[in-house]
């Protein structure tokens, strides 16, 4: 019963801290970059149905 | 009964490779294609005397294609005759300056250590780099299906060396070049092939950076022009039996209980098939010629979803004297930061660059048959794009030409005004029209990572049975080398099925 809270705020941190890494790792880039990486981000959520067809 | 075992919808590279090869393992195969001529963006077209090429101005990487037509019984060397092009590629710069590359890997390091001695040493290592890149996707990705996530597990395992290119896919083909080269100069010989894909340097995957080096591992040109190696499939499909009818133009492909079952031509009359194989784009396969109605909505999201790839206007010229060039293909040179700016300022908002800009392609530096005796003929490939802010291509087509003729005369081929006999131009509206590319799209969708592979519309389709995919709009994606490979890919999956 203790561990499930645990494991939870683990999680938790581990996810945040991988999300101010990737903003950090972002805000490093060059400005061709960025829009390398927002490329593909903005067609994240076309992938499911591309692999539908 | 079905009419025939297969129908293949268009009679471009992919259509004939898979039609070809089907028909030599014994089905009765059926090509339609709804234009007078074969071959697609890769065919040959005649004017007074000149014969000029329609899209496709070289063959590189031709492993898939001798592998293709090995399975047919012969060889690419018996049926096409390939003149080996050296130097492969002339940069000419604002100043007049130009560098050249010979086909020589080593040589071309001299003529880059000439520019700046740093580069010359990196060049060993960039070619080092993509000559394993190169052999391990030839070894997977150009002759193996990519359609599921088992298939790409498949050509893991079969090359596990692949994995160590990921971080490659992951990056753009400009860092991949700025991690070898620093000089602008050295950079402004390898930006432009970026273009090859549909895209800037700074979009297309790092993985594409190999081309600056395969280009040097063999170019060559048909004899006779582009069209020989579609007459080639031609000839090699008839031996076995495949058959093909121009001016058949398919208005719909029949489905019943989510399975093709044949084809509607525009005149009505309906063709029945056990499998259906579709050489054009897929966008236009699956919205317009399948309908909604026989796709599961999601199917139906993904394919709405891809972006067509870059348009390419052409302009076509036969001169009466030689052009003052050093290679069968010169480039204006342009820095990937050039290239990036016009994509973002010119390419995106529909504005036409009116700085020259582009590939100058002299076929008859190689075949000088193709023209009359002491004339020359000039494939122009300036950049360009379907959509235009505030304008339209058939109303921009006589400046346009005039512009560009005028712009090369400056710096890039002096002379050329004064020389030009005929003159034609196939703007990104003529390819929708004559060879029905939706936006002239040469390469059918943009080839960025979320396009490609797995991501790219299946060879085998995933919605529709008994349907298979070739050309641009599947894996491998466009290019003389990989719309073949990819009629090999689809063969090879129904003769599984079956």
């Amino acid at each position: 019963m203790c561990c499930k809270p645990n494991f939870f705020r683990t999680m938790l941190a581990l996810i945040a801290i991988a999300a101010l890494g990737s903003v950090l790792w972002y805000n490093q880039l060059e400005d061709r970059q960025k829009r390398f990486v927002k490329n593909i981000i903005r067609q994240v959520p076309d992938l499911p149905g591309r692999y539908a067809i | 009964m079905p009419d025939v075992d297969v129908i293949v919808i268009g009679a471009g590279l992919g259509g004939l490779s898979a039609g070809a090869l089907l028909a030599k393992q014994g089905r009765k195969v059926l090509v339609l294609e709804q234009s007078e001529r074969i071959g697609g963006c890769c065919s040959t077209f005649e004017k007074d005397g000149y014969c000029f090429d329609v899209g496709a101005s070289i063959v590189e990487i031709i492993q898939p294609i001798e592998k293709v037509f090995r399975k047919l019984g012969t060889t690419l060397q018996a049926e096409v005759d390939l003149i080996p092009c050296d130097p492969i590629m002339s940069y000419i710069y604002p100043d007049g300056k130009r560098v050249t590359y010979p086909l020589s890997a080593a040589a071309t390091g001299e003529v880059i250590a000439s520019l700046c001695p740093e580069d010359g040493r990196r060049w060993k290592d960039f070619t080092a780099f993509a000559h394993d890149l190169m052999e391990v996707t030839l070894d997977t990705f150009f002759s193996e299906p990519a359609s599921t996530l088992s298939d790409m597990v498949r050509l893991v395992r079969k090359n596990p060396r692949f994995l160590k290119f990921l971080p490659v896919f992951l990056t753009s083909y400009q860092d991949v070049l700025e991690k070898y080269f620093k000089d602008e100069t050295v950079l402004k010989t390898m930006a432009y092939q970026s273009l090859y894909f549909g895209l800037p340097p700074a979009l297309v995957p790092g993985a594409y950076a190999m081309v600056p080096y395969t280009e040097h591992v063999g170019l060559y040109y048909p004899r006779g022009g582009m069209i020989q190696i579609p007459d080639a499939l031609l000839r090699c499909g008839g031996r076995f039996g495949m058959q093909v009818r121009l001016k058949a133009r398919v208005d719909k492909v029949l489905v019943r209980n989510r399975r093709a079952v044949g084809v509607r031509l525009a005149d009505g009359t309906e063709i029945s098939s056990h499998q259906v194989v579709s050489n054009i784009n897929a966008r236009t396969l699956y919205l317009d010629l399948i309908g909604e109605q026989h796709l599961p909505p999601l199917a139906v999201k993904g394919i709405k979803s891809y972006r067509y790839s870059l348009a390419a206007p052409m302009i076509y010229l036969g001169v009466d004297y030689e052009p003052p060039l050093d290679a069968h293909h010169s480039v204006i040179a342009v820095s990937p930061d050039e290239m990036n700016r016009y994509w973002w300022e010119n390419v995106e908002p529909g504005r036409l660059s009116k700085k020259p800009f582009g590939l100058i392609c002299w076929p008859t530096h190689t075949d000088p048959s193709l023209a009359p005796k002491g004339k020359h003929v000039l494939n122009l490939i300036p950049e360009g794009f379907y959509h235009l802010e505030g304008t339209d291509w058939d109303t921009e087509k006589p400046r346009f030409v005039e512009r560009t003729i005028e712009g090369l005369s400056r710096y890039a081929v002096p002379g050329l005004k004064d020389h030009v006999e005929v003159a034609e131009c196939a703007t990104p509206l003529d390819y929708e029209r004559r060879l029905l590319l939706p936006e002239g799209a040469i390469y059918c969708f943009q080839q960025d990572l979320t396009a490609m592979a797995v991501l790219r519309p299946a060879a085998r389709s995933r919605s529709v049975e008994g349907l298979y995919l070739v050309g641009a709009s599947t894996h491998p994606g466009g290019g003389v080398p990989t719309t073949i490979a990819s009629g090999m890919i689809a063969a090879g999956l129904i003769e599984k099925d079956s």
